[in-house]
């Protein structure tokens, strides 16, 4: 028995013929076999029809299309996978139109299109193709007619996607970052390479250690004292400098009780390392400068055969080598003369002005660190015999100082420099000292040395002040004894 | 879960997130019916309400951050959407559209006459307010230092795209809408 099943829409009419083969009753049969399809789109005279082929090509056509317009990626590449060409094909048209191509010599022609008669050519709006689609998914879903046949839609794989776009798009990520790096590599070709500047030692440390390695010109060992010391160790070399500048700069201990003590530590220290072997042949001599707290902060060599034979001694093993120079500086110092003979007898006692004099001539030390070693000014009395006391002419001296220094210009600082400046009555400066060695090295520098103008009658009544230049550029004036109350 | 979500079936994608287009892709479908019906907004939570998926996406400001998930928005939440979120905002989608069929297939007849004549698409009064109206939206939504809304910078650019969606938005009012566009989601997405 032939059934017929009718799917109406606005724009599109799908009929289905087909037989059931399973003789229910008249009011439920399902169509199993179709036999044909007819499909009526819009106000066209064109008819689309065929067999189930068609139909199938037909369906799938629709919901590959359907699905291409909504997510904006062809779906073609799914049929060249399969390999034959579809009956029915859908393409884009541009602006509101879609575009129908049917490949089937059984195309009903309406009248006149007997010229193509192998290839249909329709021309789908997108409402006329939505209702194409909504007439097949009616279909689809009506259980009564063909059931077997059911929606098969799938997501594209990315593979096929991929292909869809075009390998210019694609290559031009790729294109514009190459073409930026090009460009940065060419501005940056012009940026300079930056320097390396070493970081400036401070200029009173540098003088210093020059000249505790220089011997003094003239004097005759140098030729066979200085291969030795350049193969000594570098801290043997900056142990002996170290010694120089604390032995000059530094106040000595003078406590004989301590002095004592300091001595028996050292010999007990010396003796603890001492090796037993001892391969020398001459006596050695050394000069050693001792800190308040028994650190040996320094030495140095009286005779040749010391400097030559320093590795065997113990000495550079135990010489402590401060962080910060410029503290250790001030720090009070004991000196003793050590000995150690070729009998592995070690002897310390302290040093004494007459051990320099009974230096042999020749020694490379011997005259050298007084005469070389920076000496701070000592340019005023320790005391003012005829001290001001008022309290207002302090302030006013102590402002008049302030106003002096205040407008000139300072050399670059690597640290903080401060002075002890003298004033009489009128304001002029009688005289000025450096307070530490680092503002000893750059005395010069400062406006100090222009300011002096008064001689140093010492019977006038004089102040002290303290003036101190941070290295923020900040000048600090104050009463060396403090404001008066 | 609901039975509804049931009928679209999970796409073998990695991590079982949505792919950046599908975010894209759905946030601006919505966008779009926004700018068809003015209650949309509403509209869409009392859906999600209606068809129980509020689980799901809980009240407005769950599906504002759902759909603050398309990259190209201004409050992009750098969130992934997760395979069910993008279930109830298609079945939403699909919903509101079939609400509109009409004015949808009405506002597509008049771009199809319109494009017959060459004229253009402001001489429609509802398709012009349609089309001004996802400008609006889309231009105060979107975060226009994105590349992918710098392509949309002119009119006639925003026009193409609006055209575009509600031929989609057709599409979802069919029989099989929902699953078609849920499909078409993952394109060029699965393995």
């Amino acid at each position: 028995m032939t059934i017929q099943r009718q799917y109406t829409l606005p724009n599109c009419n799908l009929i289905l013929e087909g037989l059931s083969t399973h003789a229910g009753g008249d009011f439920a049969e399902t169509m199993d076999i179709l036999v044909s399809a007819e499909c009526h789109l819009g106000n066209s005279a064109q008819v689309l029809k065929g067999d189930r082929a068609f139909f199938e090509s037909l369906i799938a056509a629709v919901s590959q299309y359907s699905q291409e317009l909504l997510s904006g990626l062809p779906h073609h590449y799914l049929n060249q996978l399969k390999g034959s060409a579809p009956t029915v094909q859908l393409t884009q048209a541009g602006g509101p139109y879609h575009h129908l191509t049917m490949r089937s010599p059984e195309v009903a022609n309406g009248s006149e299109m007997a010229g193509s008669s192998n290839a249909t050519e329709m021309k789908l709006t997108t409402v006329q193709l939505f209702d194409l689609v909504e007439a097949i998914d009616q279909f689809l879903a009506d259980s009564q007619t063909l059931p077997e046949m059911n929606l098969s839609v799938e997501s594209l794989p990315r593979r096929y996607a991929k292909a869809a776009t075009p390998v210019v798009q694609r290559a031009l990520p790729a294109a514009i970052g190459a073409s930026t790096l090009t460009v940065a590599a060419a501005a940056l070709f012009m940026v300079p390479v930056p320097k390396f500047t070493p970081p400036e030692r401070p200029a009173a440390e540098t003088s210093q250690d020059v000249q505790g390695e220089e011997p003094a010109p003239g004097s005759t060992p140098v030729e066979t004292a200085e291969p030795a010391a350049s193969e000594q160790p570098a801290d043997v070399v900056a142990a002996a400098a170290a010694l120089d500048d604390r032995v000059e700069t530094s106040p000595s201990i003078t406590d004989a009780e301590q002095v004592a003590d300091l001595q028996q530590q050292l010999e007990t220290k010396i003796r603890e390392q001492l090796s037993d072997r001892l391969e020398f042949t001459e006596d050695l001599v050394y000069r050693v400068a001792v800190s308040e707290q028994g650190d040996l902060i320094g030495y140095k060599y009286v005779n040749d055969a010391a400097l030559l034979n320093v590795d065997e001694t113990p000495l550079p093993g135990l010489t402590f080598i401060p962080l910060n120079q410029e503290l250790v500086r001030q720090e009070p110092v004991a000196q003793f003369r050590v000995t150690f003979t070729p009998l592995g007898e070690l002897a310390v006692e302290p040093w004494s002005d007459s051990d320099r004099a009974a230096q042999p001539p020749d020694s490379p030390e011997a005259d050298t660190p007084e005469a070389d070693a920076p000496e701070i000014t000592a340019e005023l009395p320790a005391t003012i015999e005829n001290e001001i006391v008022t309290p207002v002419l302090i302030e006013d001296l102590n402002q008049r100082l302030y106003r002096a220094l205040r407008d000139r210009q300072l050399p670059e600082l690597s640290s903080d420099l401060t002075y002890r400046v003298r004033l009489d009555e009128a304001g002029d400066v009688v005289g000025y000292e450096a307070l530490d060695a680092a503002s000893q090295a750059v005395l010069d520098e400062t406006p100090l040395p222009g300011l002096a103008t008064a001689d140093g009658d010492t019977s006038a009544p004089q102040a002290d002040f303290r003036i101190a230049f941070t290295q923020n550029g900040v000048l600090e004036v104050s009463p060396w004894k403090g404001w008066p109350r | 879960m609901s039975l509804i979500l049931d009928s679209l079936p999970d796409p073998n994608v990695l991590g079982e997130v949505c792919p950046r287009r599908s975010r894209m892709q759905i946030d601006f479908l919505l966008l779009a019916l926004e700018a068809l019906d003015l209650k949309a907004s509403e509209a869409m939570l009392s859906t999600v309400k209606d068809l129980e998926l509020d689980s799901v996406i809980p009240g407005r400001v769950g599906l504002w951050l759902v759909r603050s998930t398309n990259p190209l928005r201004r409050s992009n939440q750098r969130r992934p959407l997760s395979l069910s979120e993008a279930k109830v905002l298609v079945l939403v989608a699909c919903h509101l559209a079939r609400r509109l069929t009409v004015l949808i297939r009405q506002l597509l007849l008049g771009y199809q006459q319109l494009s017959d004549k060459q004229l253009a698409l402001e001489h429609h009064f509802r398709l012009a307010d349609y089309l001004s109206r996802f400008r609006a939206h889309f231009r105060a939504r979107m975060n226009p230092r994105r590349a992918g809304v710098v392509v949309y910078s002119t009119d006639e650019k925003l026009d193409e795209l609006a055209i575009e969606l509600l031929s989609q938005l057709l599409l979802c009012t069919g029989t099989n809408g929902p699953q078609r566009l849920w499909s078409s989601l993952f394109d060029g997405e699965v393995a």
